[in-house]
């Protein structure tokens, strides 16, 4: 039995300590936004939210959320679209869009951190991967987003 | 060399797909008696808002936003209205095939289904037309359709499509007029795409979320072998394990089935499995690539010869001799394959993202002596086939894994997903051939 904080609601699970987040989300919880990509926290397909920081869930136990915050890209714009939604929606970034739920959840949590990334600070921390190539969209939403940020702040 | 034969075929026959196109059937078929709708391909609500049928795969290429665009214009209807859906492959099977052959390659989609989608749309225009002129007693002539209403110019009246579409559900208009291509609003313009909201909030159906009551999740290994069986397990170990319902063969492979995938994946670890390797049990990497040097040696096909390569070469100041080989690829789609099928006594359903549901269709039907009035081939978004670019050598072409997931959900009457973990979809494509190619050339000072 493991209690967490799932999208803002208290959440109680009982599955192994061991089963991997992103299979409690998917396959118990039926959140089937976070996605399945390599099972080796290589891809970035699963990535969500861990008390506020970026962490691929397919190799993250369901015990280490014990207590925690976990966001998922269901949890993300309960609200309404996210700003870093409305800017992915702006600049039109998915294709096939697999990716995306990973890829918008690590530049949330990027831009929490350090609202206006530089090129190379992104490529090296969304290091996502988009077989698509839609990196370059990608890049043109993480400099419209902090305005959106900023706009809804104000 | 055999890899290169193979892709040669490969593409002869997506060079005449190209060809033939879509293979759309006109006039469309009349309306299935669903509220609203027009034909096969339009469905118009009653507030107006149009509902276009998609009958390609949706794999990133865009397809759904460009094929509805193509309806919407000629339509003459409201863009900020327009939604998309999968079209029906059951349907297109009982109803003398109105989406033709439903398979998604060869970069064809908008060229082969345009001329179709084109008078689709319009003779469902044409009918919306005759029906507001017939309320108002007026020549259909002096009315004309605009923005997803039709007004007549003489008196200023106007009456919303969603108005009209029941009494526009009526014999197709045969020989609809096309707009000109400079009346055009929609095409030629950038627009966003339709699908773009559902795959920023995690909302869009890939075949890997569908989820049934009752539902099983089979993994799978494969012999690590190509064209290897399975010899004996056994899976008295596997089956300790919580929530495993069954370790069970399923067309030469071997199947782990439980209550959530995770559970399934890990009892597959602990079956002890013997395979049956067969006659590639030595092939590896280094013996291909000797093989194929060497047919290249003894065999090989002139692909390119310039000028007079030997009187060339012979004065040549600076030779080259470049030997390129490419090794067998996997697509390697972000989102493994899967496939979730849920057979009873008088009806398959399948789910999943394909580029070919005629053959996950027909595979069905093979597989459960059923008829395919009886199988529901459901649409989902692709998460990639090849380089996310609609490629037409993708390997969602293929049935096999759908094949799986029938196969299982016929032996535990329930709804079972069959997902492949990543190591098994790279070790189980169907690979982009290898190629050994040489290339000498002579250049002069």
């Amino acid at each position: 039995m493991a209690e967490f904080i799932l999208n803002g609601r208290a959440a109680s699970i009982d599955a192994e300590a061991e089963m991997p987040l992103l299979w409690v989300l998917r396959d118990v919880l039926g959140l089937t936004g976070t996605k399945f990509g390599c099972g080796i926290a290589q891809c970035g397909a699963c990535t969500v939210h861990v008390d506020g920081e970026a962490q691929r869930a397919c190799m993250l136990p369901l015990a280490a959320v014990a207590g925690r915050a976990v966001t998922t890209i269901e949890g993300l714009g309960a609200g309404g679209p996210h700003p870093v939604q409305q800017a992915w929606i702006a600049e039109d970034v998915p294709q096939c869009g697999y990716c995306q739920s990973g890829q918008i959840m690590a530049v949330v949590a990027l831009l929490a951190r350090e609202p206006r990334p530089d090129a190379a600070t992104v490529a090296a921390t969304v290091d996502n991967i988009c077989r698509c190539g839609t990196y370059p969209r990608l890049l043109r939403a993480v400099t419209r987003a902090p305005e959106l940020l900023t706009g809804k702040a104000g | 060399m055999a890899g290169d034969v193979s892709r040669r075929r490969f593409l002869a026959g997506a060079a005449a797909l190209g060809a033939l196109g879509i293979g759309f059937h006109w006039p469309p078929q009349a309306a299935s008696g669903e509220e609203g709708e027009l034909n096969a391909w339009l469905v118009v609500a009653a507030d107006g808002s149009v509902t276009v049928r998609i009958a390609e795969a949706e794999m990133g290429q865009g397809v759904t936003t460009a094929l509805a665009m193509i309806v919407a214009e000629e339509l003459e209807c409201d863009w900020r209205g327009v939604r998309t859906e999968f079209a029906s492959v059951n349907r297109n099977h009982r109803d003398g095939r109105p989406y033709g052959r439903m398979l998604t390659g060869g970069f064809c989609s908008v060229r082969g289904g345009r001329a179709g989608l084109h008078r689709a749309a319009a003779e469902a225009r044409e009918r919306l037309v005759a029906a507001a002129a017939a309320r108002w007693g007026v020549p259909a002539a002096s009315c004309r359709a605009e923005q997803g209403f039709v007004r007549h110019a003489g008196s200023g009246r106007q009456l919303g499509y969603g108005e009209l579409a029941k009494a526009a559900a009526r014999p197709p208009v045969r020989e609809p007029p096309l707009k000109s291509p400079a009346e055009y609003r929609l095409l030629g313009r950038p627009l966003a795409r339709l699908d773009t909201p559902a795959k920023v909030d995690g909302s869009a159906l890939y075949g890997i979320d569908v989820r049934l009551p009752g539902m099983l999740y089979a993994a799978i290994a494969h012999c690590p072998v190509v064209g290897g069986t399975l010899e004996r397990f056994d899976e008295a170990e596997a089956l300790r394990r919580p929530g495993v319902a069954a370790i069970v063969e399923v067309a030469g492979a071997l199947a782990a089935v439980a209550d959530n995938w995770w559970r399934a994946n890990e009892a597959l670890a602990a079956v002890r499995v013997t395979w049956r390797e067969g006659d590639n049990a030595k092939l590896d990497s280094g013996v291909l690539r000797d093989r194929f040097r060497a047919e290249l040696a003894s065999n090989g096909e002139l692909a390119c010869e310039r000028g007079d390569f030997a009187a060339a070469m012979a004065v040549a100041s600076r030779r080259l001799e470049v030997l390129y080989e490419m090794p067998f690829l996997a697509h390697a789609a972000m989102e493994p394959m899967n496939a979730t099928a849920w057979v009873t006594e008088d009806r398959v359903d399948v789910w999943l993202g394909t580029q070919s549901p005629d053959r996950v269709a027909a595979a069905a039907s093979r597989l459960t002596a059923l008829n395919l009035d009886r199988i529901h081939v459901h649409q989902c978004y692709l998460g990639g086939t090849d380089a996310g670019v609609g490629d037409g050598f993708g390997r969602r072409f293929e049935s096999d894994c759908a094949e799986q997931a029938i196969a299982l959900s016929k032996r535990f009457a329930r709804p079972v997903k069959v997902l492949w973990s990543r190591e098994q979809d790279m070790r189980n494509d169907f690979y982009r051939p290898m190629s050994t190619v040489a290339c000498n050339a002579g250049l002069d000072a």
